[in-house]
């Protein structure tokens, strides 16, 4: 189905025997589980969030409900999927508590890190290009950030963190057919919003 | 055909969600239509576009010490809920027993018997009746602060005879060693009158 399944199956494999260490007490079989998936905890964190400062902070707060729950993994699901559900969890706990601030320099902050590393990137092609590129880069970042909660958690599960429908149903706890609408709807607004650039 | 109903498929044709029988009628509509062939490139280019922002985007990574710091906020954590269960399940090296336990002390006075029904009573029993047995013993006793009236030498004007109740008075109430007043009561008549009573 996907391509990134067969990364997916041996990294289960694995898994399996670090959770069952870790449910007999082991945290030496914790600490390599947090070794193993922190980067992505941390990205999918960012990519909710698209907050720097909160990022460590909210990864620290979803291993360690991971690690009080983890008896509760019984296995009927990959383990980082269930992680990913921790995480998308606390994340939207998170912006709940918040109160959502319409950020004044989304834009500024979105060129700056599109910008940050683009000399190797783009340097191949023309400036006119690269421009263009870079303009449509920011405003997918922009328009992203705008979707409806459901959608994007839905698009960023997808495109970002390259899990599959199934994957996603399992993180987001909603049917295999919901995922399927909440990923096209999601791509329907980007392609309305991205209308100049595609 | 109408496009409408191939919109969906194309979402799910580019995640490699459609069962082969849907993606071969996808493809034939694709050889005759157009429109739908730009929209499959609409999306990779979407998809480009997400490839970049993650490729490019400088995004927080863990540092050296976030794992360090991460097990450290562990060690204050207690063991993982059901972990008793488990210890006994694996029944293996890593077990490990609580420091106290009615049940470990039952069983050492009576190795090898099935945990009985008197002791999970007494489990919770026991620790009851310490607490009064030592609630008793710590609850300092009641302090005698009953008065003898008999023994106080009523004042004069303690005295006033029972039938002038009905007229207004002021009472003086006197300490007994000192003889000081201690107070001025006009409202109490009932109480005064009973202790007047009383002392007779």
């Amino acid at each position: 189905m996907h391509g990134s399944e067969p990364q997916s199956k041996k990294l289960t494999s694995s898994d399996v025997t670090l959770v069952t260490q870790c449910q007999k007490g082991d945290k030496k079989a914790f600490e390599l589980l947090v070794k193993k998936y922190q980067r992505r905890v941390f990205n999918l964190i960012y990519r909710i969030t698209q907050d720097y400062d909160l990022v460590e902070t909210l990864a620290q707060e979803v291993f360690l409900k991971a690690f009080r729950a983890i008896n509760s993994f019984k296995g009927d699901s990959q383990f980082y999927t269930w992680l990913y559900r921790i995480t998308v969890n606390t994340c939207l706990s998170q912006v709940k508590r918040e109160v959502p601030e319409e950020s004044l320099d989304t834009t500024m902050e979105a060129d700056s890190r599109l910008y940050a590393d683009d000399r190797s990137r783009f340097h191949q092609s023309n400036p006119e290009q690269d421009y263009i590129k870079k303009e449509f880069l920011i405003h997918l970042v922009e328009t992203l950030q705008g979707l409806p909660e459901d959608l994007r958690m839905a698009i960023v599960l997808r495109e970002f963190m390259e899990l599959n429908y199934e994957e996603i149903s399992d993180v987001l706890e909603i049917p295999l057919g919901t995922v399927r609408s909440r990923i096209f709807r999601a791509r329907e607004r980007l392609k309305e919003s991205l209308a100049l650039f595609l | 055909m109408g496009c409408s109903k191939y919109a969906p498929l194309l979402s799910r044709f580019l995640d490699e969600d459609l069962a082969s029988t849907e993606i071969e009628g996808l493809l034939r509509h694709l050889s005759s239509c157009t429109a739908c062939q730009e929209g499959l490139n609409v999306l990779e280019k979407l998809r480009y576009g997400f490839q970049a922002v993650g490729e490019i985007e400088s995004v927080p990574s863990p540092d050296q010490g976030f794992l360090e710091r991460t097990m450290a906020t562990l060690v204050y954590e207690e063991r993982p809920q059901g972990q008793e269960d488990a210890d006994r399940v694996h029944d293996g090296s890593s077990k490990r027993r609580t420091p106290f336990s009615w049940k470990g002390i039952v069983q050492l006075v009576f190795p090898g018997q099935p945990f009985p029904v008197w002791a999970r009573v007494f489990r919770y029993a026991v620790p009851a009746l310490i607490i009064v047995i030592l609630g008793l013993l710590l609850i300092p006793a009641k302090q005698d602060e009953t008065i003898d009236v008999a023994s106080i030498t009523p004042s004069q004007d303690l005295l006033f005879p029972v039938d002038q109740t009905s007229q207004p008075f002021e009472t003086y109430i006197f300490h007994h060693a000192t003889q000081q007043p201690l107070g001025t009561f006009s409202d109490e008549l009932p109480l005064i009158q009973e202790v007047a009573d009383s002392g007779r």
